[in-house]
């Protein structure tokens, strides 16, 4: 259950994070056999760019070290939930670590905390969550969809984490978190969180919590602000980040030599020879630079927090 | 008294927002909180829950002693402040100096008399005569920024790392190394940071932000080794928080120098240059995957040329009055006084208060002032009021980090220091086990593209130099789009995994 603590070297039942290269990185279930497309149980080996991998032979080995294929190497690395995030199977478009990374501090999660979620989708925040708000905290994630809502649950089970998480198949929008007074923070990636606003409200706890809203849409984001001054949260704060990453590299670049006259033998009409523009040029420079990557994510969602001030008492 | 969760008590620190100004004070009963140019009696906001609003009621006088109501709801004017008349767009406003009828001394007048903030502001747009001329839109907006000004309501939060670390952020960015909000969330997932871990952080220049925040993170559970360089640790970020003792005790600092005495970086290494990483000359997208296949990158270049003489490259801060010892309470560094003046440029501020280190002076009580002496004067811990909440003494933490890096197993490692970190990251790695991540945070990038090559050298896998960046939106009806100013630039982050490159045969244990 390597997901639930760090571990020294894999057992079976592990999920272990092959990587190959930078492009090639998979989550593998350490199991002595698996299940094929028609549904017959078949030696787990795993198939790669570098050879076949007796996924069994896993079993033993230091997380971190080398493992040997047919064709080359890999690395066996022990699971996180940013590891996870890469590599996980996509039921629905997930959140990225750079989201993640803003909802977790915005929120103020931190061991202990209970967290209302929906909804689950592929569970790659709800894998963040888990590790963050162990041991003492729990996670409510909720999902319209049954069979996203059950598979993340066998998923949040088979990684031992299943004490820490309630997944349930429901529609908060129409039905609530049929949770009163227990969140200390709420997030919604939702077609509508707008409906969800009152529900969260009534699953915050009655002290105060937080709420984050993820939409891909302006629309969705202007409805959501508007529903959550209604109900009386307070710092709205509305962001997008996104992650830009360089290529480093030692680049050559040729240097023109400006010292040098220009050869006087009567071809000053500034015929290019390819021994004159040799001539003409000095040793290269190495550079070392990181440019941005040609592309770059231009949008993921609008991320929306804001603050639910505690209940007024009527003390005093 | 309070239903649910805890309430605002004496003797702790709270976060106070008014409107985008926030202030880390240390509450005390019998005394006022400074805010701008008011204070705010402290009496009325104990007992209260915490994260309470309050309505601010001025106490009248040249003193303006303000009386917190706490109240459900604070007030928007421009909802309430209504014209009858606004003009579909601006084709008949003319820009003079003479629509306002108000002057500054009366409204000072009226604020001495306690005038409520919404009397003055309907004053104010009562006494416009281009009011009525402005559209709908334009009219909200004038309210709202006079509302800026004349804003009486607060609220009182718990100290968080994301409080704490924006209103560093806001004060003065370059205090903190232009480590902003996002860049310090991405280096706790970077670093996968987690309860039950063992991490080794070393931060210098920062406020301690990233050690509160690696704290938060633990929640009681696991271990932080803080390595500082010279002198005392930074603290203030981990003093602003109101870590309980359990939580605290999972923090140990550890001076470099110490650990260098016992695990020497090699003896025989040169000054830090440019790294001597081979140029991969790889097509762009796949320059780490080319490199991985290559033969060269298996052969562990433990690159001696790389470890230095770290003791050149410290800045050796001499330790402060002598040696503080006991529960490492004289380490700290306390928020002056409790007042701490932090401004957001905002009108608030007269030019006496700009200079936050004067207004520092100017507010401080006579406490603040003997405690100042005291640290000035170099005696031990402050006694008395003043427990020491750090669980062990120096010497005692100091022993317990290093046995934990002796078993060279750390979870992760986190490097934000102002130094160049190349050096640093090529000795911190051997206390790294294997498959964990470690994460640079560095304001320029610089340094990161040579770290880069030279944990490529070390063998270390899925390397990344990053930066984010961060837009906020104004989002109301009708006129939602970004913002007009945003930040420029948070810090770049460069982040990878060790790894152990002598071969292991795939090897069945059955």
């Amino acid at each position: 259950m390597s997901f639930k603590e760090y571990k020294t070297h894999v057992e079976m039942g592990d999920t272990v994070i092959l990587y190959l290269n930078i492009k090639n990185i998979h989550a593998i279930t350490v199991s002595e056999e698996v299940k094929n497309k028609k549904g017959n149980m078949v030696p787990n080996i795993f198939q790669t760019v570098y050879g076949a991998l007796k996924v069994k032979d896993l079993v033993g080995m230091k997380y971190g070290s080398q493992v040997q294929m047919t064709r080359g190497w890999a690395f066996a690395l022990h699971p996180t939930p940013e590891l996870w995030t890469l590599t996980l199977p996509h039921r629905t478009q997930i959140l990225y670590t750079p989201d993640i990374s803003m909802v977790l501090t915005q929120l103020e999660l931190r061991p202990g905390s209970v967290v209302c979620e929906a909804g689950t989708g592929s569970g790659s925040l709800s894998h963040a969550i888990l590790r963050t708000i162990a041991p003492t905290g729990h996670l409510h994630t909720f999902d319209f969809h049954e069979q996203r809502s059950r598979l993340a649950a066998e998923e949040f089970s088979a990684h031992g984490v299943g004490d820490y998480v309630t997944a349930r198949h429901r529609d908060v929008c129409g039905e609530g978190f049929d949770l009163d007074s227990v969140a200390d923070a709420v997030f919604l990636d939702l077609p509508r969180p707008y409906d969800a606003v009152p529900f969260a409200k009534q699953a915050l706890k009655k002290s105060g919590g937080r709420i984050c809203s993820f939409s891909p849409c302006i629309e969705q984001v202007q409805k959501t602000c508007d529903s959550l001054r209604k109900h009386g949260f307070t710092e709205l704060q509305t962001l997008e980040c996104l992650q830009r990453e360089f290529q480093v590299r030692k680049s050559v670049m040729s240097v023109f030599d400006l010292s040098q006259q220009p050869p006087t033998d009567g071809s000053a009409d500034g015929d290019e020879r390819p021994s004159k523009k040799a001539a003409m040029e000095e040793r290269p420079r190495e550079v070392l630079t990181g440019i941005p990557l040609t592309t770059m994510p231009g949008h993921t969602g609008f991320l929306t927090f804001a603050t639910l001030p505690p209940v007024m008492t009527s003390a005093t | 008294m309070r239903e649910d969760g805890p309430a605002i008590c004496d003797g702790k620190n709270y976060i106070i927002i008014k409107g985008s100004f926030m202030k880390l004070a240390k509450l005390k009963t019998q005394k006022q909180c400074q805010l701008g140019r008011a204070s705010v009696d402290v009496a009325g906001l104990l007992g209260h829950p915490v994260g309470t609003q309050f309505r601010l009621h001025s106490g009248g006088g040249k003193q303006r002693l303000m009386r917190p109501e706490p109240v459900e709801h604070t007030e928007d004017l421009a909802d309430a402040i209504a014209a009858d008349e606004s003009a579909a767009d601006n084709r008949n406003l003319l820009a003079n100096q003479t629509s306002q009828a108000m002057t500054k001394e009366r409204i000072m007048e009226m604020r001495e008399q306690g005038a409520t903030g919404r009397e003055i502001v309907t004053t104010i747009v009562d006494n416009s005569t281009s009011f009525q001329g402005k559209t709908e839109f334009s009219q909200a907006k004038y309210v709202r920024k006079k509302q800026k000004k004349y804003f009486e309501f607060i609220s009182v939060q718990e100290p968080t790392v994301r409080l704490v670390a924006s209103m560093y952020y806001m004060q003065d960015p370059l205090k903190i190394m232009n480590l902003r909000v996002d860049s310090l969330s991405q280096l706790l997932t970077a670093c996968s940071v987690r309860p039950g871990g063992r991490y080794l952080v070393l931060e210098s220049g920062c406020l301690a932000v990233t050690v509160a925040a690696v704290l938060e993170r633990l929640g009681g559970h696991g271990h932080l080794v803080h390595l500082f360089q010279g002198g005392t640790p930074q603290r203030h970020a981990v003093d602003a928080i109101n870590f309980t003792s359990d939580q605290l005790a999972c923090l140990s600092c550890l001076d470099l120098r110490t650990l260098m005495t016992h695990h020497p970086a090699d003896p025989t290494a040169s000054a830090p240059t440019a790294s001597a990483a081979p140029a991969s000359g790889a097509s762009p997208a796949s320059a780490e995957a080319q490199a991985d296949k290559t033969a060269a990158a298996d052969q562990k270049t433990a690159a001696p040329n790389g470890e230095t003489a770290l003791t050149a490259e410290e800045s050796s801060k001499p330790a402060a009055d002598g040696i503080p010892s006991s529960g490492g309470g004289g380490d700290a560094t306390p928020i002056d006084g409790g007042d701490e003046v932090i401004t957001d440029g905002g009108d608030d501020v007269t030019p006496a208060t700009e200079d936050p280190a004067a207004a520092a002076e100017e507010v401080e009580g006579t406490e603040a002032q003997e405690s100042r002496k005291r640290r000035l004067s170099g005696s031990q811990a402050e006694t008395g009021e003043r427990k020491s909440k750090y669980a062990r003494t120096r010497c005692e933490d100091s022993e317990l980090a290093l046995n934990m890096l002796s078993s060279k197993e750390m979870d992760g490692l986190l490097l934000c220091c102002r130094q160049h970190p190349v050096n640093l990251l090529r000795y911190l790695l051997r206390f790294l086990a294997v498959s964990r991540p470690f994460a640079v945070f560095c304001p320029y990038k610089e340094p990161l593209l040579e770290c880069y090559f030279a944990m490529k050298a070390e063998g270390c896998i899925m390397l990344k130099v990053t930066e984010t960046w961060l837009r906020n939106y104004q989002v109301l009806p009708e006129r939602t789009h970004p913002e007009i100013n945003m930040s420029g630039g948070g810090g770049y982050i460069l982040s990878g995994f060790k790894v152990d490159r002598s071969l292991n045969r795939a090897a069945v244990t059955d």
